[in-house]
């Protein structure tokens, strides 16, 4: 019945909503035509179960939402749909729906009844709308909606966060922080009402400089009433201030271009001036001012360059850049050039094409410029056409800059040179010295002046003189050397140097000749005075006794020239030396003046000493040359005096703690001196006149030498003489005074041998009492001594083999001990050893000096054995002398054979029996001397053939030949003559003595 | 006394045997190594010289080097020093500094040829060989 009502229900069936009615078993027992429609239905599916037709489920999760069809039997009551439930259609879609599901209960449940709805169109408004309202929200602008009171009633994000909290409810201009007066919100609303909208911009209340641009809408319904006010804003803020900005910033542009020290100018395309500063008014020299055309301004020069250059720019429409012109300063009396640089480039100026140009005056950096380059080119002719030479090298010895002198003085171009090394021009042996004073100089900082030698092109060594400088440029240090070519000076000086050296060496082959000389003249000598000597001892008879011992005055006199050539090649040689020690004076002076007294009596003239007992018994000085002196003037004075007298007078004339002067003074009533002559009284081979000579004898080197042992003694000389009357010779000394009784006795403690005789030592010491003390120590042992005072000196005396041993102190000024050691280790491998004499000799030390290349130390003060002991220990025997001395003695001892001579005696039987006739011979002709020669020839001829014990017998023979014993003699032979027929098996002939 | 001399040089020799005899028994040597032989042989057959005259330059074994081996034999032989002969060197040259040298290594005196015989004398009896 029911279904009857709804299936003739024309109202149900073609309404606008879908209806489904279905019974208890969910068969439809009515569907509409809409919901047909809806489902995608062709034909009424009246009779199918609902859950095939009506299949529900979640629009998203397509969970199947059927169970709702069920619900409604359980519950009994109508329901709805969940959200976002979807049924699907036959043409399979899912379609949003909202739906109503009620049972039809009569009396009893019959069944249900649905009602459905697409709601796709509603879904997608609601959509639309929620975007729009995102954009809202979201909006950059704020966005506040007022109702009709302007009671806020919406605000989106940016308003929210601009008005810092809620205002929803608040009265808009109650709230706003829009600086707004009440006239002015009755304006706003006034122009609301009649124009529906206003647009304004209104600055922040609190911050003044904050702007906003703030539209209102108003909002009226169908009727025409006011429903809401729409009020959006944006901040100007930021475009506000840029244009503050843009005209501040404009401002000042134009106060740099006016006072830019470039003239800058625009001009217009018809030449107008449009901008202009001060400056290049300046530059240009012309009266330019804004707003004048260029053509209107007259004639000057600048001008119509200025306007040529801005035509070019306007023809080619590009800029021209560092373009320099001159032009004569007009409005100056003097039209002085000037140099100007231009930049001309187009610009667009309000709208307007034009030219902006830039001037600087470059007069003063041409000016400049100029003065450098002729500074520099009038500085190279200058160091192109010198002699002298100029490089600039780097602290490498890279050469940065060179003259072109070194053309003319080395044959290289200087371009060839120049980037080079300055090693590369410097003799190879003298590229050290060059790395040596660029060290020294770097170091310094001070000028140095040095010679070195320089290779030419050619190859050949070149003197250069080169002074030195060190110069900083900025932060690079270079040095600077100027060169000058000293070659020829240095010839000039090795010439010197070796003719010097052949005069000292032609002298010292001279003074080498007349020692020999003298040794070979004195030997004959010898044997004439020895004999005469002899001869006078035994001869009886007065007249051979006197010409006896006229040969024997003929020789002395030749001695005594001798002596004194001798003497003078010594002084001339500087081999002369003095030797000063301790002696009683007036004993001495006393002992030399005795032989003269038998001189001076014989010519019946007085010789008279006048000695001041004021001076000191004991001095210091050389006594056998103070005897020289002496003898000479005394022996001269005498030699020269006929009648009258010889004085020596010797008097103190002055006198400290330490040293006495004693004047000594030869007066004599001789002939006296020439006046003419008195100039050549000291010089060499001179006499006051020559035909003295002969009448005197002599060598005339007598008051030469004289004077010159004067000098070395530390006095002077000097004469008074009046010729035919006299004449007064008179010399001080300065003698040292000495209170010890001996100098020597000291020693003593010490016993002298000869352990170091033939050794070398070499004392490097500063201290003077220790150099005595060594030098005593040493000497004692008979060591040859050298000393030195510091480290340097002893590398200068230092030469491989020199020395046999080195004391060396440690502490010395200029160069240590240490120092010097390592230097000698450098020069030296033969080890010499070097001993270490130190005062703080401390533990450690020891090694110290060791590690250093020292052998071994002695301690300050020096303990006398230790001394020597340690000496002993590292002196390497000398081979030479030693095997010399051991060979001696070898060759005695070793003439004992383990053989038996007669077999040898047999052999050379026949020449040892010829030998000794000859001997036998000569013993009876007594012929000593031939007697001497044959036994010597004997004697060797006995050592070839090693027949010892002959040669012992031939050599006592010779030993009594030489006594001229003729029974000693005899005997000795006859002992030969014995042992040899002992011994062999022959029997000796004709060897018996007549 | 006994006295050595050595000496190369024929009048020399001739002249110091001559005028020395009159002091005592002279031994004439004319090198070093003689000089050495006949001192070695002395002292082997305990006789020894009282003076020894050794000239500087010789021939072989000059003067320096005998009077080191005849100075070595007597340490060798612990002599007493009394007993030690006496040496004078005899030189041509003026070489004061070669003469020092002779005492370094044990010479009592030296005489420069030509040889004035009152120095020697007085030198010979100073070293206690010749009474005044």
């Amino acid at each position: 019945m029911n279904e009857k009502i709804l299936e003739h229900n024309e109202i149900l069936d073609h309404g606008k909503d879908g209806v489904i009615v279905y019974d208890k078993d969910y068969k439809i027992t009515y569907i509409n035509c809409s919901a047909c429609n809806t489902l995608g239905l062709a034909e009424k599916p009246t009779g199918q179960s609902i859950k095939d037709v009506f299949r529900l489920y979640n629009f998203y999760t397509k969970e199947s939402y059927e169970n709702i069809l069920e619900v409604v039997f359980e519950t009994e009551q109508p329901t709805g749909l969940r959200k976002e439930t979807a049924v699907k259609t036959f043409d399979d879609n899912l379609v949003f729906i909202s739906a109503s599901i009620s049972p039809i209960i009569e009396e009893q449940l019959l069944g249900a009844v649905v009602f459905f709805k697409d709601i796709v169109r509603i879904k997608n408004t609601e959509k639309e709308l929620h975007k729009f309202r995102k954009a809202f929200e979201k909006s950059i602008e704020s966005v506040i909606v007022t109702n009709a009171e302007w009671t806020v009633e919406y605000v989106n994000e940016k308003a929210g966060i601009n008005y810092d909290g809620l205002i929803i409810d608040d009265n808009f201009f109650d709230v706003t922080y829009y600086d707004l007066t009440y006239d002015d919100r009755d304006r706003i609303k006034s122009v609301l009402n009649k124009k529906d909208y206003w647009i304004g911009e209104l600055r922040s209340k609190s911050q003044r400089d904050h702007w906003y641009k703030v539209s209102i809408i108003l909002l009226r319904d169908v009727i025409g009433q006011v429903i809401n006010y729409v009020i959006s804003e944006v901040d100007i803020t930021f475009e506000k201030n840029s244009k503050k900005l843009l005209i501040q910033e404009r401002k000042n542009l134009s106060t740099i271009v006016n006072s830019a020290p470039i003239g800058m100018m625009t001009v217009s395309e018809d030449m107008k001036v449009r901008q202009i500063n001060d400056e290049c008014v300046t530059v240009l020299k012309c009266p330019l001012k804004t707003n004048v055309n260029l053509y209107e301004i007259g004639s000057f020069e600048s001008l119509d360059i200025v306007i040529e250059l801005i035509n070019r720019v306007k023809d080619e429409k590009k800029s021209i850049r560092n373009y320099e012109f001159t032009y004569h300063n007009q409005l100056n009396v003097v039209r002085k050039k000037r140099w100007v640089q231009a930049h001309a480039e187009p610009i667009t100026l309000s709208g307007e094409a034009c030219v902006l140009l830039a001037f600087e005056d470059i007069t003063v950096k041409k000016d400049m410029a100029r003065t450098i380059v002729r500074n520099e080119r009038q500085l190279r002719m200058v160091t192109d056409h010198m002699h002298d030479t100029i490089t600039q090298i780097s602290i490498n010895g890279d050469i940065e800059y060179c003259s072109t002198s070194y053309m003319s003085m080395l044959g290289y171009d200087a371009k060839e040179i120049r980037e080079s090394s300055l090693y590369e021009l410097i003799h190879k042996e003298d590229q050290e010295i060059l790395t040596r004073m660029i060290e020294k100089c770097l170091d310094s900082k001070e000028n140095l002046k040095f010679e070195i030698r320089f290779l030419s092109k050619s190859g050949h060594a070149v003197w250069v003189e080169v002074m030195m400088k060190y110069i900083v440029n900025d932060v690079d240090v270079s040095l600077l050397l100027f060169g000058r070519d000293v070659t020829q000076r240095r010839i000039a000086e090795q010439e010197i140097i070796q003719s010097k050296e052949l005069a000292i060496k032609s002298n010292i082959a001279k003074s080498e000749f007349l020692a020999n000389m003298s040794h070979e003249i004195r030997t004959p000598l010898n044997g004439i005075i020895g004999m005469a000597n002899v001869s006078l001892m035994m001869e009886e008879n007065k007249k051979q006794k006197d010409n006896i011992m006229m040969i024997k005055q003929s020789a002395e006199g030749l001695l005594k020239i001798i002596n004194s050539v001798l003497d003078f090649s010594k002084i001339e040689a500087g081999k002369f030396q003095i030797e000063p020690h301790r002696f009683a004076l007036k004993e001495e002076v006393e002992k030399i003046l005795k032989p003269f007294e038998i001189v001076a009596e014989n010519k019946e003239i007085e010789l008279i000493l006048d000695y001041d007992e004021g001076i000191s018994e004991f001095v210091i000085s050389d006594p056998t040359r103070l005897g020289q002196i002496l003898t000479n003037i005394v022996g001269n004075a005498i030699k020269f005096t006929e009648f009258g007298s010889v004085k020596l007078r010797v008097e103190k004339t002055y006198e400290t703690a330490a040293v006495q002067k004693v004047q000594f003074e030869v007066i004599d009533t001789g002939i006296g001196i020439k006046a003419a002559n008195k100039d050549k009284i000291f010089g060499s081979f001179s006499q006051g006149d020559g035909s003295i000579t002969r009448k005197f004898g002599g060598t005339g080197l007598g008051l030469n030498i004289t004077k010159k042992i004067v000098e070395m003694l530390g006095g002077d000389i000097s004469f008074d003489s009046v010729y035919g009357e006299g004449s007064v010779f008179r010399w001080s000394l300065p003698l040292r005074v000495t209170d010890q009784i001996d100098d020597e006795s000291k020693d003593e403690i010490v016993e002298q041998d000869a352990a170091g005789v033939g050794f070398n030592i070499l004392v490097v010491e500063d201290d003077i009492i220790n150099q005595k003390l060594a030098h005593r120590l040493l000497s004692r042992k008979g060591y040859t001594i050298t000393v030195v005072n510091n480290g340097q000196e002893a590398l200068d005396a230092f030469e491989p083999g020199r020395f046999d041993l080195i004391l060396m102190d440690i502490q010395m000024p200029v160069m240590d001990g240490l120092t010097a050691t390592e230097k000698i280790r450098q020069m030296d491998h033969s080890g010499i050893p070097i001993i270490a004499l130190t005062a703080y000799a401390i533990k450690g030390d020891r090694e110290k000096f060791l590690e250093k290349g020292m052998d071994d130390y002695i301690s300050k003060p020096i303990d006398i054995d230790e001394f020597y002991s340690t000496l002993q220990k590292h002196m390497k025997p000398k081979e030479d002398e030693d095997d010399s001395i051991s060979n001696i003695l070898d060759k005695l001892k070793s003439k004992k054979l383990e053989r038996d001579d007669s077999k040898v005696l047999d052999q050379h039987f026949e020449k040892i029996n010829m030998q000794l006739r000859y001997i036998a011979s000569s013993i009876s002709k007594r012929q000593f001397e031939k007697l001497e020669e044959r036994c010597y020839a004997f004697k060797n001829y006995a050592t070839s053939l090693q027949l010892y014990d002959l040669r012992k017998m031939i050599f006592t023979l010779e030993m009594n030949i030489r006594k001229e014993d003729e029974n000693k003699i005899v005997f000795s032979y006859n002992e030969i003559i014995l042992y040899v027929n002992k011994n062999s098996s022959y029997v000796l002939k004709g060897v018996e003595i007549k | 006394m006994r006295i050595l001399i050595a000496e190369d040089d024929y009048v020399s020799r001739k002249f110091l045997y001559k005028f020395l005899s009159t002091f005592g028994e002279c031994d004439v040597t004319v090198d070093g190594m003689e000089a050495i032989e006949v001192f070695l042989s002395a002292l082997e057959g305990g006789s020894y010289y009282d003076l020894i005259c050794l000239d500087i330059m010789m021939p072989e074994v000059d003067g320096i080097k005998a009077l080191k081996t005849i100075r070595l034999l007597e340490e060798e032989r612990n002599l007493p020093k009394e007993k030690r002969c006496k040496i004078i060197m005899t030189t041509a040259l003026n070489d004061p500094e070669g003469i020092f040298k002779t005492y370094e290594l044990g010479s009592e005196a030296y005489a420069v040829k030509p040889i004035d015989t009152v120095k020697l004398v007085e030198v010979m009896t100073k070293l206690g060989l010749i009474e005044e």
